[in-house]
C-alpha cells in the first residue's frame, strides 16, 4: 500500500476509513513514510496560503457590465418576439398612410392613366387624319413663329398623330427643337389633371410625371395641353409658357 | 423557471461574487496574464449565468471554476501559446520519488514566501498545474477536479502527485538559487 498516489490521498483525506486504518499502520513502522506524509502536509499547507484576497474588483465590475449587456439584449429580444407582429402592423400602416399621403400631396406624382391613355391608348381615328399639309398649318398655328426659341428652322415636327381617347378627341405631336425631343398632347375640352400639383401660384400650370418623363399641363378655352419630355420640369414650363402665349 | 429574471441575476451575481476572487485567482494561474485572466473569468460568467437555470444549487465555487477551467482547456490551450502550456506526457512524466533526492524540508515550505511558490507553479505543466490548483488552493475534492477536467478519478491522483513532485523540484531549484539549501543536500 505504500505508493505514492495513496499518500498523496491520505493526505487529501481521499481515502476510505479502512484504507487510512491500513495506511496509518504502515506510517507506525516506517519513519521514511511519516517523513514523506509531513512534507506533502507541509506544502498542501504552503498552497492553501496562496488562496489569499486578490484584486479583482474591476475584473469583477467587467463581469457585471457583461451581464448587464446580456440583459439588456434579452430585454430587446423578449419585446420584438412578443410585439413582433404590432411593429409589422405600424410599418404597414406606415406604408399606407405614407402612400396615401405621397399620393395626395406627394411632388412625384402621376397623372397615370389620362396622360397614358393619351399617349399611348387611343382609337386612331382614319377620317379625320390629317394630310402633312394640314399638320405643318396646326404646328404652325399653334407656335405661332414667334420668338427666337421657337423660330421654324428650330423646330421640327417628327410625327402626329389623331384619335379618340375616352370619347375626346386627341392630337399627339412629336417635336423636336434645339434640346431634343417633346410631345405636345391637345385634348378636346378639359380633362382633370388628377395627381398633378400646380407648378405656379396661380395654378394655370400643373406638372407631374409619366414615366420618366416630366410632364406639365394646362387648360386652354376648349381644350387641355399637355407637354412631355425627358427634361427638367422648369424646362418643360418655360416652354409651355412661351407656348401658351403663341397658341391662339 | 425557478426565479424571476431580476431574482435570478440577484441571486447569481451574488454568488458569483463570493466566489469571485478564487474564479479569478484560478484564471490567472492558468492563464498567467492578467489581460486574458480577465478574458477567461468573463467568458466564463457569462457561460455560467446562461446556465444558471441547470445549476443543481450543491457546490458554486466548483461549478464555475469547472466551467472556467474548461473553457481554458478547450479555448486557451488551443491556441498552444507559450512553452508551458502544452501537456507532460502522462508516462514520460517526472517521476516524483526521483525528484524528491533533492527535498527541501517542510520548514521551506513553512517559510516559503508566495511570490516564490507562485513562480515554482507556474514552472507545472498545464494538465498538472490546473489539478494542484484545484486541488491544494481552492479546494477541490478528487470527484470534483476530474468533472471539471474531464479526466477519470485515477488521472486526477496521478497527475496530483506528479504535479507536486514538480512543484517541490521547481521549489528545490528556487531553494538552492537562492541558498537555502545546498545541492545533492539530504534534507532530514
Amino acid at each position: 500500500m505504500r505508493d505514492v498516489e495513496t499518500l498523496h490521498a491520505y493526505v487529501d483525506r481521499e481515502l476510505s476509513p479502512e484504507q487510512i486504518a491500513a495506511f496509518e499502520e504502515l506510517m507506525s513502522q516506517d519513519a521514511e513514510l511519516r517523513k514523506q506524509v509531513a512534507l506533502v502536509q507541509a506544502q498542501k499547507m504552503a498552497m492553501v496560503n496562496l488562496n489569499y484576497g486578490m484584486e479583482c474588483e474591476d475584473a469583477w465590475k467587467k463581469c457585471k457590465g457583461r451581464i448587464a449587456e446580456i440583459e439588456s439584449a434579452r430585454r430587446t429580444e423578449n419585446f420584438v418576439s412578443r410585439y413582433a407582429w404590432a411593429l409589422c402592423a405600424s410599418l404597414i400602416l406606415m406604408i399606407v398612410v405614407g402612400g396615401g399621403w405621397q399620393r395626395l400631396n406627394g411632388t412625384s406624382n402621376s397623372n397615370g392613366t389620362a396622360i397614358t391613355e393619351m399617349m399611348a391608348g387611343f382609337v386612331p381615328n382614319r377620317q379625320q387624319t390629317s394630310t402633312p399639309a394640314e399638320v405643318q398649318r396646326w404646328v404652325e398655328g399653334v407656335f405661332d413663329f414667334a420668338g427666337e426659341a421657337t423660330r421654324p428652322d428650330r423646330l421640327e415636327l417628327l410625327a402626329m398623330e389623331k384619335g379618340v381617347s375616352s370619347g375626346k378627341m386627341v392630337e399627339r405631336h412629336w417635336i423636336k427643337d434645339g434640346e431634343g425631343q417633346i410631345i405636345l398632347i391637345a385634348v378636346e375640352g378639359h380633362v382633370p389633371m388628377t395627381g398633378m400639383t400646380p407648378a405656379s401660384e396661380d395654378g394655370k400650370y400643373m406638372v407631374g410625371h409619366v414615366g420618366k418623363a416630366n410632364c406639365i399641363g394646362w387648360y386652354k378655352p376648349n381644350y387641355t395641353v399637355f407637354l412631355m419630355g425627358e427634361r427638367p420640369t422648369e424646362n418643360l414650363k418655360v416652354a409651355a409658357i412661351r407656348l401658351c402665349s403663341m397658341i391662339k | 423557471m425557478l426565479f424571476g429574471r431580476r431574482d435570478k441575476r440577484d441571486a447569481f451575481e451574488r454568488y458569483a461574487e463570493s466566489v469571485f476572487p478564487s474564479v479569478f485567482g484560478t484564471a490567472l494561474r492558468l492563464t498567467r496574464s492578467r489581460e486574458e485572466a480577465e478574458d477567461l473569468c468573463q467568458e466564463a460568467i457569462v457561460r455560467a449565468y446562461e446556465a444558471f437555470d441547470r445549476f443543481d444549487g450543491t457546490n458554486f465555487k466548483a461549478w464555475l471554476l469547472r466551467i472556467v477551467t474548461n473553457l481554458y482547456i478547450n479555448k486557451y490551450r488551443r491556441q498552444q501559446r507559450g512553452p508551458h502550456m502544452g501537456s507532460l506526457d502522462e508516462d514520460g512524466a517526472v517521476e516524483p520519488t526521483a525528484a524528491e533526492t533533492v527535498l527541501p524540508d517542510r520548514a521551506l515550505f513553512d517559510e516559503a514566501l508566495g511570490a516564490e511558490v507562485e513562480e515554482a507553479l507556474s514552472k507545472v505543466p498545464a494538465d498538472f498545474r490546473i489539478t494542484v490548483i484545484l486541488s491544494d488552493i481552492e479546494g477541490l475534492s478528487y470527484q470534483e477536479i476530474a468533472d471539471a477536467t474531464d479526466v477519470p478519478i485515477g488521472t486526477v491522483r496521478s497527475r496530483l502527485a506528479r504535479g507536486r513532485a514538480l512543484l517541490r523540484t521547481a521549489l528545490a531549484e528556487y531553494a538552492i538559487r537562492e541558498g537555502i539549501v545546498k545541492e545533492g543536500m539530504e534534507i532530514e
